[in-house]
């Protein structure tokens, strides 16, 4: 509705270079008692669902690791050399053609339960000869600074099995009103 | 006017059980000034077997049940048995907390390691050797180890000096058990 008083208020200066000025008030008054009336429109969107997420891994890991932390004024050595032997095997299994897989959970104040059917993991790691572990730290010519420093070398292995359930819903409503002129 | 409602909850639950084994050699050393140290661990075995299962039975099947988990601190007892302290769920913590106990009970996975050092192995010869010493500098500014024929000459301090030194080798398995729950409700509500 403003933009169309705008209008005629544009077309009324510009008339008013031709008219006289008592005639000018006359028109004014007739273009401002126009009726105007407007109208309310409302939209209303709304969405709602569900969604599930079950998932489920297993991971091995397996291998050496050396580490050192030590002063510049010590000597340090490591080495760790793992040989596997014929007969090592991974099986790590989840599901089946049968669908027979479940993770149940079941959580109380005090504790929580869980019953996994259908995941399984069997692994087993045999060393063979050849492997070997050794560190060493010494010192070298004193420099009159204190000496301090760690040092390993360890082989390890990590079997790790993470289950997780998610459950969400959700509910999403958008209402927009808005004026319009009729 | 445009007004926008956005509601969301769910729940999210979380299993993470694993087992994990280590074994190596490790050294340390801690010397102040005016001190020469060696710190060696060796280590090779025989043989070794690392086991590691889940499901471990005909049916596949794993059981985790973790019950009677309580806090108890210096001004009170917190039981879950008893409900005293549990509502809605909710274990309320007892300022001054000092311990939490629980029981544990797992059936179905389990690790295992047979470690064998066994020097006497012809094929595959084991060891498990660690050396370590700590001493005052030598006059001679290099390594010396001090033998039935062959002293060494030290240095003289005239300030307190200290030093240690470790080498050890390990071996641990270990089983992780993480349980994570939590439920949420979200909104969202905006108007302009």
């Amino acid at each position: 509705m403003e933009m169309h008083l705008l209008i005629l208020l544009h077309k009324v200066s510009s008339l008013m270079k031709f008219l006289p000025i008592r005639y000018t008030f006359l028109l004014l008054s007739i273009l401002i008692t126009f009726p105007v009336s407007s109208q309310v429109i409302e939209r209303n969107n709304t969405n709602s669902g569900t969604s599930r997420v079950f998932t489920y891994s297993i991971q091995s890991t397996y291998g050496t690791q050396t580490s050192a932390n030590a002063s510049p004024n010590l000597k340090v050595e490591t080495e760790a050399v793992l040989n596997l032997q014929r007969g090592s095997y991974i099986t790590n299994k989840a599901g089946d053609i049968g669908g027979t897989t479940s993770a149940v959970f079941t959580a109380s104040p005090g504790g929580t339960n869980v019953q996994l059917t259908g995941i399984s993991a069997d692994n087993l790691f045999l060393i063979d000869s050849g492997s070997r572990f050794r560190t060493a730290l010494s010192t070298t010519t004193p420099d009159g600074q204190p000496s301090i420093g760690q040092a390993s070398a360890t082989a390890t292995h990590t079997m790790t099995l993470t289950v997780s359930d998610t459950q969400t819903s959700f509910y999403n409503t958008l209402r927009q009103n808005f004026e319009g002129a009729q | 006017m445009t007004q926008n409602l956005s509601v969301t909850n769910g729940s999210r639950t979380s299993l993470s059980v694993g087992n994990n084994t280590s074994f190596g050699a490790s050294t340390n050393l801690t010397l102040s000034e005016g001190l020469t140290g060696v710190s060696r661990t060796v280590l090779i075995p025989s043989s070794v077997g690392i086991s590691s299962k889940i499901g471990d039975n005909p049916a596949q099947q794993t059981r985790i049940d973790i019950s009677n988990l309580s806090a108890r601190g210096g001004g009170g007892s917190i039981d879950p048995l008893t409900g005293k302290t549990v509502a809605g769920g909710t274990i309320n913590l007892e300022s001054g907390t000092q311990y939490a106990s629980g029981n544990a009970y797992i059936e179905g996975m389990g690790a295992a390691v047979n470690l064998d050092i066994n020097p006497g192995n012809a094929s595959a010869r084991g060891e498990a050797s660690f050396f370590t010493t700590v001493h005052l500098n030598n006059n001679q500014q290099i390594a010396c180890s001090p033998t039935n024929e062959v002293a060494c000459s030290y240095t003289v301090n005239d300030k307190l000096v200290s030093g240690n030194s470790g080498a050890s080798a390990s071996l641990s398995t270990t089983t992780n058990i993480d349980i994570n729950g939590n439920a949420f409700v979200n909104t969202f509500a905006q108007s302009f």
